[in-house]
C-alpha cells in the first residue's frame, strides 16, 4: 500500500500549496504539503516516498534558499533534488497544464 | 448563589453572527445549550453586567476575541482518556497501520496535546513511529502552543500513569517524561514527527488523506448539521480503508456515513469500508 513516490511541497502559501498539488495530483503524483521547513523536515524523515522537493524559495523564518542548503548539508537528504518554486514560475507551471 | 442568563438566545445568535462577520470565527452551528452556558460564564468570570458590554469588548478588543474563544471552546483532556479505547487502538488499530510504507495520522482538537502524546507513544511502542507523522490541529493557538511545549503538571501524573496501564501499557510510564518540579516534560522524541497546525473544522478544508482520524470530544459541541458537515469532511480525509475515530458520547450513527463505515469492536472507531 502506497509505496508510490511522492513530491513534497514546500510554501508557505496554502493557495500555491493547492494549485500545485491539484496539478500533480491530476498527473498522478502523490503529494505531501508542507508551510515551512521545520514541517518539511519532519515529513522528510518519516515518509521515504519523497523523491522531489518542489521548494517555495520566499518564505518567511528559513526561506527556500537557507532550507535547500540545510538539507544539501544532511547526509541523509543531500542526493534529494530539490526544484526551486518562485511565484513566476509558477504562472509557467500553470500556463504548460 | 442562583445563575442569572445575562445573555439570552436572541442575544446569542446576534453575537454569533457577528463573530463570524468581523472575525471569520463561525460558532452560529455550535449546540446552543452549551455554548449559552458558556457565554453566561464568561460574563459572570470577567463581570460584564451586560450583553451589551460583552459584544462591545469582544467587537472592539481584539485580544479579547482569543480570550472568547478560549471559553467557548472547552479544553479539557487527559492522557490515555477512556483506557478501553486506547486498548483497542493498540491492540487493532496500530498494527493494521504498520502494513503502510507511511502512516499518516490527524488528531482533529487536540487541545493540549495530551492525546496527541498518548498516540506518539502507542506509535513508538509498535515501533512505527519513525515512518509516522502526526498531524495535530486545533482552532485555538494557545492551546497549540501548550502541546508544543508537551510540559504538564506533575500532579496529573498518577491518573496518567494509571490510565496507560488500563490501557494495558507495559512500559514505565514515567521513561516518557522529565520531572521538574510540580511539571513534567515529555521527551523530545515524542514529538518529533508531530506537526502542531491551527485548523478549523468548521471553515478550513481537508488538507491531506489519512489512515487514522482521530477527533474526541469536539463534535459533541456541534449541532447536527454541523456535525455532518465535519463528518464529509473526515470521509474525504480519509484514505480507503482508513479509521475514524470518536469521542465516547459521539457517534456517525445518524449520519450517511454510517452506510460505508463498519463499527470496530463497540468502541468508537469505524473503519472506512470503500
Ligand atoms: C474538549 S476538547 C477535546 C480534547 C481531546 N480531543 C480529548 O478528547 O481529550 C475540545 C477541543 O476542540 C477544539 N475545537 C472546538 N471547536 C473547534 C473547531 N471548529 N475546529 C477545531 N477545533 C475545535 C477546542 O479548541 C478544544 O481544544
Amino acid at each position: 500500500m502506497n509505496q508510490k513516490n511522492a513530491i513534497l511541497i514546500v510554501d508557505d502559501d496554502p493557495r500555491n500549496i493547492f494549485a500545485l498539488k491539484m496539478v500533480l495530483k491530476a498527473r498522478g503524483f502523490d503529494c505531501e504539503t508542507a508551510t515551512n521547513f521545520e514541517d518539511a523536515h519532519k515529513i522528510l524523515i518519516s515518509n521515504h516516498n519523497v523523491k522531489l522537493v518542489l521548494m517555495d524559495m520566499m518564505m518567511p523564518d528559513i526561506d527556500g534558499y537557507e532550507s535547500i542548503s540545510k538539507l544539501k548539508s544532511s547526509e541523509e537528504f543531500k542526493n534529494l533534488p530539490i526544484i526551486a518554486v518562485t511565484a513566476q514560475a509558477m504562472i509557467v507551471i500553470k500556463r504548460n497544464v | 448563589m442562583i445563575a442569572i442568563d445575562i445573555v439570552g438566545d436572541e442575544d446569542l445568535e446576534l453575537l454569533l453572527e457577528e463573530v463570524a462577520s468581523v472575525y471569520g470565527y463561525d460558532f452560529t452551528d455550535y449546540s446552543k445549550a452549551s455554548i449559552k452556558r458558556r457565554i453566561n460564564r464568561i460574563c459572570l468570570i470577567d463581570k460584564h453586567k451586560s450583553f451589551t458590554e460583552l459584544r462591545y469588548k469582544i467587537l472592539n478588543d481584539q485580544s479579547y476575541l482569543s480570550r472568547f474563544i478560549e471559553e467557548v471552546t472547552v479544553n479539557v483532556t487527559e492522557m490515555f482518556r477512556d483506557p478501553t479505547f486506547y486498548k483497542t487502538l493498540k491492540e487493532k488499530i496500530i498494527p493494521q497501520l504498520g502494513v503502510n510504507s507511511f502512516i499518516k495520522v490527524w488528531i482533529a482538537g487536540c487541545s493540549t496535546g495530551e492525546e496527541v502524546y498518548s498516540i506518539s507513544i502507542l506509535l513508538h511502542e509498535a515501533k512505527l513511529a519513525h515512518k509516522a507523522i502526526i498531524y495535530a490541529t486545533d482552532i485555538n493557538p494557545t492551546v497549540l502552543e501548550t502541546a508544543k511545549k508537551g510540559i504538564y503538571p506533575i500532579s496529573q501524573m498518577k491518573l496518567y500513569t494509571e490510565n496507560y496501564q488500563n490501557s494495558n501499557g507495559t512500559e514505565d510510564f514515567s521513561t516518557y517524561y522529565s520531572a521538574n518540579y510540580d511539571h513534567v516534560k515529555f521527551k523530545e522524541y515524542l514529538r518529533k514527527n508531530v506537526i502542531f497546525s491551527t485548523h478549523n473544522l468548521v471553515s478550513d478544508r481537508s488538507f491531506n488523506e489519512f489512515q487514522l482520524v482521530i477527533c474526541r470530544n469536539v463534535l459533541i459541541y456541534f449541532d447536527k448539521i454541523l456535525q455532518d458537515k465535519v463528518f464529509n469532511l473526515f470521509d474525504g480525509s480519509l484514505e480507503s480503508l482508513g479509521y475514524l475515530a470518536l469521542g465516547s458520547k459521539e457517534t456517525i450513527r445518524f449520519s450517511d456515513l454510517n452506510l460505508t463505515y463498519k463499527q470496530i469492536n463497540k468502541e468508537k472507531i469505524w473503519k472506512k469500508t470503500r
